[in-house]
């Protein structure tokens, strides 16, 4: 077939792809006498050069990108919201935690894991003692300090309930959890978590639970949305300041 | 299995029965996936260091856990055509042009920022911004087969021959297909720079 004189039909397309991607050299003789004879293909060779150096340039930006995605630090700030996703996504997790999840721990997590275990049994144990003889008396020394990690973001009225101010749907349900953070800042496996997906956004914290509360923590709120997505999770960190 | 045989393990099909146990919520394969997917904090503020820092700190950790949000509502939608951390980039490039398309529109309707000519001025409207903005926004709105050759082709530098045996499909259904997308996208882009102009 004679190019100049052949068919623009699927032969030419499949050409003209080669040529732009550079599959196929302009250096070639065949190639040059045929973008030189043929207008047809010349003006097509002409219209999407140009976009294809275009998506090479953006491709060669993307690399640049992704090396330094590969050799970079992750902001602190940044791993705690890909914690908090983490974190929501894993709690509709289907069984029981792997026991891979668990091996992979580093014996020094394990270590912080049994010793805030210890701690808060021990609170819960002292919460116990202390307590009044008669009704549940919610504490009263949630004086709450902390930053507010997401917003919009609940509001705690007290050291025992933790509710969800904004603007809510119906329909909506909540989760919450309640993460201890350590001493280094670290934020551990949950100790608390509510019982199911809550239709209310609020979640009440019988004597015990409000007990086992360490200085520390963060609350953790997941709202679905009524065919079950994950809408957002909304977090805060709380100090309470009398532990 | 034989002395000596070696077993291939395709990882785009590895990386697909992975995404579809996370999507059954197997506990292991979440947590898998989730290993894999902490490229998103790194990638993100890689991505908006080029950009010239569209978004602030703030505004990058809420894109973080935004688009791992969507990385999961999208996980059904997977097929294996890319490696979990190459579609992992594509969601946070597109999120984070589309976050700062927004911050800038926000900023204009303000009135801020705003010269006499009428144009935004804005630090990260630098031209890498626009063009990737454009090009994203334009591959997005090809038909999947075309935007997943045109991206096996540019951005995977993979050779026809070789797209086309991913795809199962001949190298001349490839070609032709690649050809018919950049017009398209060139259609296009076009258009969106005349709206742009206009």
């Amino acid at each position: 077939m004679n190019p100049k004189d052949g068919p623009h039909d699927s032969t030419h397309e499949a050409w003209i792809a080669e040529l732009i991607a550079g599959e196929r050299s302009t250096n070639d003789p065949s190639v040059s006498e045929r973008l030189r004879e043929c207008a047809t293909c010349r003006a097509d060779f002409e219209a999407l050069r140009s976009l294809g150096a275009a998506l090479d340039a953006d491709a060669d930006f993307d690399a640049r990108v992704i090396e330094q995605a590969e050799k970079g630090d992750i902001a602190p700030r940044d791993r705690a919201a890909f914690e908090r996703a983490r974190e929501a996504q894993l709690s509709t997790a289907v069984g029981a935690p792997s026991p891979s999840a668990n091996s992979s721990a580093t014996p020094h997590l394990r270590l912080v894991w049994v010793r805030v275990a210890v701690v808060a049994a021990l609170v819960l144990i002292g919460v116990w003692f202390k307590r009044p003889s008669t009704g549940v008396s919610p504490l009263t020394d949630g004086q709450l300090s902390g930053e507010y990690v997401l917003r919009p973001c609940g509001v705690i009225d007290g050291a025992n309930t933790f509710v969800i101010e904004g603007e809510l749907s119906k329909g909506w349900k909540y989760s919450f959890r309640v993460c201890p953070i350590d001493d280094g800042g670290n934020m551990l496996e949950p100790i608390l978590r509510s019982p199911a997906w809550l239709s209310t956004p609020r979640w009440e914290l019988d004597a015990a639970q409000a007990g086992a509360l360490p200085k520390r923590f963060r609350w953790f709120v997941d709202i679905q949305d009524s065919r079950q997505n994950l809408v957002k999770t909304l977090t805060c960190d709380v100090e309470l300041r009398s532990r | 299995m034989a002395v000596g045989a070696t077993q291939s393990i395709d990882p785009y099909a590895a990386d697909l029965a992975l995404v579809r146990a996370a999507c059954a919520r197997e506990r292991p394969a979440m947590e898998s996936l989730f290993e894999r997917l902490q490229c998103v904090p790194r990638i993100i503020g890689a991505l908006n260091r080029s950009l010239g820092t569209p978004l602030d700190p703030e505004e990058q950790s809420d894109l973080v856990q935004d688009v791992l949000i969507v990385l999961w509502k999208k996980l059904e939608e997977y097929q294996g055509e890319a490696r979990i951390e190459t579609y992992a980039y594509r969601v946070c490039r597109f999120e984070l042009l589309n976050a700062a398309r927004k911050k800038r529109r926000r900023r204009i309707l303000d009135g801020g920022d705003v010269e006499e000519s009428g144009r935004a001025v804005d630090s990260s409207d630098s031209g890498q911004i626009l063009i990737a903005d454009t090009i994203t926004r334009g591959l997005a709105r090809l038909d999947r087969d075309e935007s997943t050759i045109v991206r096996l082709k540019h951005y995977d530098s993979l050779k026809f021959d070789e797209i086309a045996t991913r795809l199962g499909l001949s190298a001349n259904t490839v070609k032709t297909r690649y050809y018919r997308a950049l017009n398209r996208l060139k259609t296009l882009l076009t258009e969106a720079g005349e709206e742009g102009s206009a």
